[in-house]
């Protein structure tokens, strides 16, 4: 896949950019003139949900790219703000980003939704971000990367159960961490009104009430269960007596089918009604002691009008005082919700490791890229370092260059999955201490492994290529030559 | 803040009920029905063949201190005994004064029989209280005849709850164990809980014609044996991540399964039709082994994940014939 032009509208003024299919430098003097910024816009008009610059504000922006696929055909998507992008192709409208991987798998002719996560952190290099982006992380804004996710998505391992589920775990995990914010910042109040317990207190019959509460949609949902199997079972009874049947034992007597005869069917009545009392007398005990605890708030409240609430900030802390919150309660079960969680993930990353071609297909691409670039102990590396997670170990430029190897490997790998060329765009190359001789071996990795590919590079550097398009920015992106 | 005398009663009420779960237990298989606060008395049990147990609760608050109003307990005792023995006539079997003091008729005789939880017929008692009690009964003009008189003291004391039942949680676990091999303490405290429950609400209906049913004694054990633990033998075959899956994913599935009659009247006609012996539960796992391919259909509409759904299924099979067996189990071994 190639960008072939972008045509950019910011308000009065508009500008179009074209680009080579080979190698391209968007180049300046000095920096703040918009190189990163029409990089950006290059996402931006892809549907990418990208943040702005200092200089230009995406929200207003209209732009036009035009693309050429690796078949030859060409598509026009225009973007006109952010929540929509139209396609001249197909003539559809893609609401952004809900349709963001349907627009997606257009581009980049796959369905497989883990790769089409992940292909921006592959081929794109932020200036801020990117280059130390390794495995994990935000290639930019929002968009997320994810070495586990790729591989299942080039290896095809679906697991979508058990990440919706690990979703699930890490949700309710977020809400019970926010449920313990708020009791520490109670127990703080409480700490600060020294002692004085009528709020915490209240806080714990709300917190008795919150309990009930939940304990009573339980057994509700569970009663609601029991009723509809038994009304089941009823109508099966019913029909079963309304059909008449006869059968005939070994001794020739002929006895008539009733509910009362067939095997287990008065046993799945008893069974249910006893459910069905337990559930019952349950929740009349839980409305009792709901009703109980009512009575007390109230004889509290009753006496604690006699005392005015002055400030605003009282009466926030009076509120947060109320909301009934079970610590002990909420500590166990994070607790118990993180080890769930981590079998869960176990579960997905031995699905992820199930397929060992593509790790190991990606594991020599990163040995080999890092060996070339000289990456101290890049020779001691083994399969499982592609997930790692000790990023401290590596500063500076050993990091910048890591980070190369890595994206290069991720490129090779979607490109030959999908059987198509990514562009490579890279904002600033040349980190700080990245000096001559990296950069020099990192741009001839490029053109030896990467010839058919187009690459974009912004930088105040100029770069040694056979026949670059050198776009020069002087003041401005939009300005008028 | 409850009244002296609320909290009197309550602790009366509470004995009641658990006096009333452990006479329960020592008449279960004869057992018809079971009632607080009958007709006639604090606790009255109906048998299958048409008799009558009575019993009349007393309980002091400090048993092993309080000893100043155990004979006017009996002699009130006695009066309400009477008044039962009157109502049904040639049909009771057995009148009880039950109560937690270690020395019920305090300074009669009794005191040196009373080991814990004791049970004594009038035909065991010493001479000397055989006299008293029944000077008592003819100057109260009584008709309790004393064959058929028992007196049952049963360990009910202190605030600590756990202590206060340690008595009837034994006689609840002891039952348990009795018809279900290896059951898990905590079948015991649930049972006796959901029971504690169940009587006392027995005696908050005024309708004293309304008891609570032998079987519906029975059923919340077999509703306890027979819930998914997802525990045990026959779950190590899983992958933890798998059966961690089932669990969060089709606990109401599986319960709907399993309580729907249709569903499990096909599970139960192939297991009835196959072949194999042994024991019920090696009969189950061979079946499960064998047959389960056969209904992963059922779930496959729900389930894309294979592993997930071979577990699913297989459990669900496990929990619908365990039920069975559990039911026919009890059932037997229980009388029902």
């Amino acid at each position: 896949m190639r960008i072939i032009s972008i045509s950019i509208k910011d308000g009065f003024d508009s500008k179009i950019y074209s680009f080579s299919s080979y190698v391209n430098l968007i180049l300046s003097d000095k920096n703040t003139v918009g190189k990163t910024t029409l990089l950006r816009l290059i996402l931006f008009s892809l549907g990418y949900s990208v943040p702005g610059t200092k200089r230009m504000r995406f929200e207003h922006v209209e732009t036009i790219c035009e693309i050429e696929l690796d078949d030859g055909s060409k598509i026009k998507l225009t973007r006109k703000g952010k929540d929509y992008i139209d396609c001249d192709v197909d003539g559809k409208t893609y609401i952004l980003p809900n349709d963001m991987l349907r627009l997606q798998s257009l581009i980049f002719r796959t369905e497989n939704e883990e790769i089409l996560e992940n292909v921006l952190g592959a081929f794109y290099c932020d200036q801020e971000k990117g280059w130390t982006l390794l495995n994990r992380g935000n290639p930019i804004g929002k968009n997320k990367f994810n070495i586990e996710s790729l591989i299942r998505g080039l290896s095809d391992v679906v697991c979508d159960d058990l990440l919706e589920l690990e979703a699930r775990y890490t949700r309710d995990i977020a809400r019970l961490e926010s449920m313990l914010n708020v009791s520490e910042y109670q127990r703080q109040i409480s700490e600060q009104a020294g002692g004085f317990n009528s709020k915490s207190e209240e806080s714990e019959r709300r917190s008795r009430i919150a309990n009930s509460i939940l304990l009573k949609k339980t057994y509700t949902r569970q009663l609601m269960q029991v009723n509809s199997a038994l009304r089941d079972n009823a109508r099966v009874g019913r029909m079963i007596a309304e059909m008449n049947i006869v059968v005939q034992d070994n001794q020739g007597n002929l006895i008539p089918v009733t509910k009362e005869n067939i095997l287990g069917y008065s046993d799945s009545i008893d069974y249910l009604v006893s459910q069905k009392r337990h559930l019952v007398s349950l929740l009349a005990n839980i409305d009792k002691e709901i009703c109980a605890i009512e009575q007390d708030s109230r004889k509290e409240e009753e006496q604690l009008l006699l005392f005015e609430v002055e400030s605003f900030y009282d009466k926030y802390e009076t509120a947060i005082m109320r909301v009934p919150i079970d610590a002990v309660a909420a500590k166990k079960k994070v607790e118990e919700t993180q080890k769930v969680r981590k079998r869960v993930r176990d579960a997905i990353s031995r699905k992820t490791k199930s397929n060992s071609k593509v790790m190991k297909s990606l594991y020599d691409n990163v040995f080999r890229y890092m060996n070339e670039l000289g990456v101290k102990d890049a020779g001691k590396i083994a399969c499982g370092y592609i997930f790692t997670s000790n990023l401290k170990e590596l500063s500076g430029a050993e990091l910048h260059k890591t980070v190369f190897a890595f994206r290069l490997a991720y490129i090779s790998e979607i490109q030959k999955k999908l059987n198509i060329k990514l562009p490579i765009i890279l904002d600033s190359p040349r980190g700080k201490e990245v000096d001559d001789a990296n950069i020099q071996k990192m741009m001839s990795i490029l053109m030896r492994d990467f010839p058919d590919n187009q690459i974009i590079i912004a930088s105040i550097y100029n770069y040694d290529f056979d026949n670059p398009k050198v776009i020069k920015i002087e003041e401005r992106l939009m300005e008028q030559v | 803040m409850q009244s002296r005398n609320d909290t009197a009663g309550l602790f009366g009420f509470s004995f009641q009920a658990n006096a009333g779960i452990i006479i329960m237990l020592k008449n279960i298989e004869r057992l018809d029905s079971i009632r607080l606060e009958g007709a006639a008395e604090d606790i009255e049990l109906k048998l299958n063949d048409g008799l009558v147990i009575c019993a009349q609760a007393k309980a002091v608050e400090q048993p092993y201190t309080n000893f100043k109003n155990v004979k006017s307990k009996f002699y009130h005792a006695i009066d309400s005994l009477s008044d039962a023995s009157k109502k049904y006539g040639k049909g009771i079997e057995k009148l009880i004064y039950v109560t937690n003091s270690p020395d019920p008729l305090h300074g009669e005789g009794l005191k040196q029989l009373i080991d814990n939880d004791t049970y004594l017929g009038f035909n065991d008692l010493p001479e000397e209280t055989q006299n008293f009690i029944l000077n008592k009964i003819k100057e109260q003009e009584a008709d309790v005849p004393p064959e058929k008189l028992y007196i049952y003291v049963i360990p009910f004391a202190t605030d600590d709850l756990q202590q206060r039942f340690k008595y009837v949680r034994e006689a609840v676990n002891n039952f348990v164990g009795s018809l279900i091999s290896h059951a898990p303490l905590a079948f015991g405290v649930r049972l006796m809980e959901r029971w504690q429950n169940d009587l006392f609400d027995s005696g908050t209906i005024k309708d004293t014609s309304v008891s609570y049913k032998k079987k519906e004694i029975i059923w919340p054990l077999i509703n306890l044996r027979t819930e998914p633990d997802y525990s045990g033998e026959f779950y190590s075959q899983f992958d933890e991540a798998v059966l961690e899956e089932v669990k969060e994913k089709y606990d109401e599935v599986m319960s709907s399964f399993c309580n729907r009659w249709e569903y499990v009247n096909k599970i139960l006609f192939a297991y009835c039709s196959f072949n194999m012996k042994g024991s019920p539960r090696e009969r189950m796992q061979a079946f499960i082994e064998k047959e389960w391919t056969h209904y992963t259909q059922e779930f496959a509409d729900l389930e894309s994940n294979t592993e997930v759904l071979n577990a699913l299924t297989k459990i669900v099979l496990y929990n619908v014939l365990l039920r069975r067996i559990v039911i026919d189990e009890i059932k037997k071994k229980i009388k029902l």
